[in-house]
């Protein structure tokens, strides 16, 4: 369980609190206007930035201090997700192992992966030799090769269009089923809370609010989201 | 307006082919004798050549790696950035032979200068072209930064790991075109070593001031020839080799 204890963001000109908890295996979207915060949070879990009050505990331990790259916690930018002087096995290579060589096994885990994302004989391109829709398969391709519990989703699909977003959001939903990840994904678009969210956070007014189902959240919209909505 | 362009045309003709004169004529009347000359270099000559290829690639070495570290220092936004920023540049102020006789007086106490002549040199010389290879790589340093240290850090890549796979290949374009400036200022430059230089320790633009000051100008336009086949073959290297080391 991810649990955000009293978590206080404050800085001159901004402020956020979080405090709530969500489970392995559900998909959590985090909804609100621009500026709001809903970024800076998931940074500040992801471990980029330290709260300026709180915790953040996974399983009951206190991960607040641990740097980003020991949390139990994957994440996708808004852009920037693979080198591009690498090629995509490359890439997905420094997932596993600190160098670009792999030995056989993790060359097989590589192979399967690009084979489940429907990338297979890409291995050898780089970033800018595959589309859009592929480059952000690739990306998906490195948090799964990663396999940590946690999942943070920064509107990496936003600049994809609607149909290839929800092709990708589709993918992301399947394989944190398989594996009981947490999602927590950050939407500027409803439909993608309604389509792949189990629950929601409005993240408004200083406050990310605590997790509701989201239907819930949507049939009766706190006056922030009907703001945020334009009902 | 025509009238103007074709002005402005005729100006820049001009001024480039003085620049191109004032550039190729000194090179032009060096070619000649020095080709004659070649073949009657005494041995000292290419041992001194000997001894400044050997300085200018380790103090090439020696600036980019320093440049490098300092770049990438206040692209993290280390602390004390402002004042990395400042030492960097501050060299821009002193002239080689300044800090050469500045390093001559504080060390001739403890030992032989002639012994000394090289690794100061050396020292002197990276130094001198830290701030250019400094700027150079800063830019570029800071776009890593800015696009890639956040996946870095998710990774949990390893410094070394990082350096050899991220920060080189990526950074290769200014650390070659810096490392062939460094080379090729070291490998002309004239100002510690004739402060410090014994007989046994002249560097190739050294022999050169020699050579002419004793009227051998036959010889001193050969010493020349190869030292400025020397510093740009160095330079373009250099370059070359970071431009292919880059993705």
């Amino acid at each position: 369980m991810l649990h955000l204890d009293h978590l206080e963001l404050t800085y001159p000109d901004f402020r956020l609190t979080a405090d709530w908890s969500a489970e392995p295996g559900e998909i959590v979207a985090l909804i609100g206007p621009s500026g709001a915060g809903k970024s800076t949070l998931l940074m500040t879990i992801a471990g980029f930035l330290k709260p300026t009050g709180g915790a953040v505990f996974w399983n009951g331990s206190d991960i607040t201090l641990l740097s980003a790259g020991i949390r139990p916690i994957s994440i996708l930018f808004q852009d920037q997700n693979l080198f591009p002087h690498l090629t995509v096995a490359q890439n997905l290579g420094l997932a596993l192992a600190q160098g670009a060589r792999l030995d056989a096994a993790q060359n097989h885990r590589v192979e399967v992966v690009l084979d489940q994302l429907g990338l297979a004989g890409l291995g050898g391109r780089r970033p800018a030799d595959l589309s859009g829709g592929q480059q952000g398969r690739a990306a998906l391709g490195r948090v799964l090769l990663q396999d940590r519990p946690v999942l943070l989703l920064d509107e990496p699909f936003a600049a994809l269009g609607p149909a290839l977003k929800s092709d990708l959001l589709d993918l992301v939903k399947q394989v944190a089923a398989e594996r009981q990840t947490l999602v927590l994904l950050v939407t500027h678009d409803p439909q993608d809370a309604l389509r792949f969210a189990d629950r929601t956070v409005l993240v408004s007014d200083g406050i990310a609010s605590a997790p509701t189902p989201t239907a819930e959240v949507f049939a009766n919209p706190p006056a922030a989201l009907q703001d945020y909505l334009g009902h | 307006m025509p009238t103007d362009d074709s002005w402005r045309l005729a100006t820049d003709a001009a001024l480039l082919v003085a620049a191109a004169i004032f550039l190729s004529l000194p090179l032009l009347m060096v070619i000649g004798p020095g080709i004659k000359g070649l073949a009657t270099l005494p041995p000292s000559v290419w041992q001194a050549a000997l001894r400044s290829l050997i300085v200018a690639l380790v103090s090439a070495c020696l600036a980019t790696g320093l440049a490098l570290s300092l770049a990438l220092a206040v692209a993290r936004g280390a602390w004390g950035g402002r004042g990395i920023d400042l030492a960097a540049m501050l060299p821009l102020s002193a002239s080689g032979l300044v800090l050469g006789t500045g390093l001559f007086l504080v060390l001739r106490p403890f030992a032989q200068p002639e012994a000394l002549a090289l690794p100061v040199t050396i020292i002197v010389n990276a130094t001198i072209s830290l701030p250019f290879l400094y700027r150079l790589i800063l830019p570029e340093a800071r776009a890593l930064h800015a696009g890639y240290d956040r996946l870095c850090a998710t990774l949990n890549l390893h410094p070394t790991a990082r350096l050899r796979h991220i920060t080189l290949p990526r950074l290769a374009r200014p650390l070659g075109l810096g490392a062939g400036i460094a080379a090729a200022l070291s490998m002309g430059d004239l100002g510690v070593i004739a402060l410090f230089a014994g007989d046994n320790s002249a560097t190739l633009p050294l022999m050169v001031q020699r050579l002419a000051g004793a009227y051998r100008m036959e010889q001193a336009a050969a010493a020349s020839l190869l030292l400025v086949s020397a510093s740009f073959t160095l330079f373009w290297l250099f370059d070359l080799g970071g431009r292919r080391a880059a993705p």
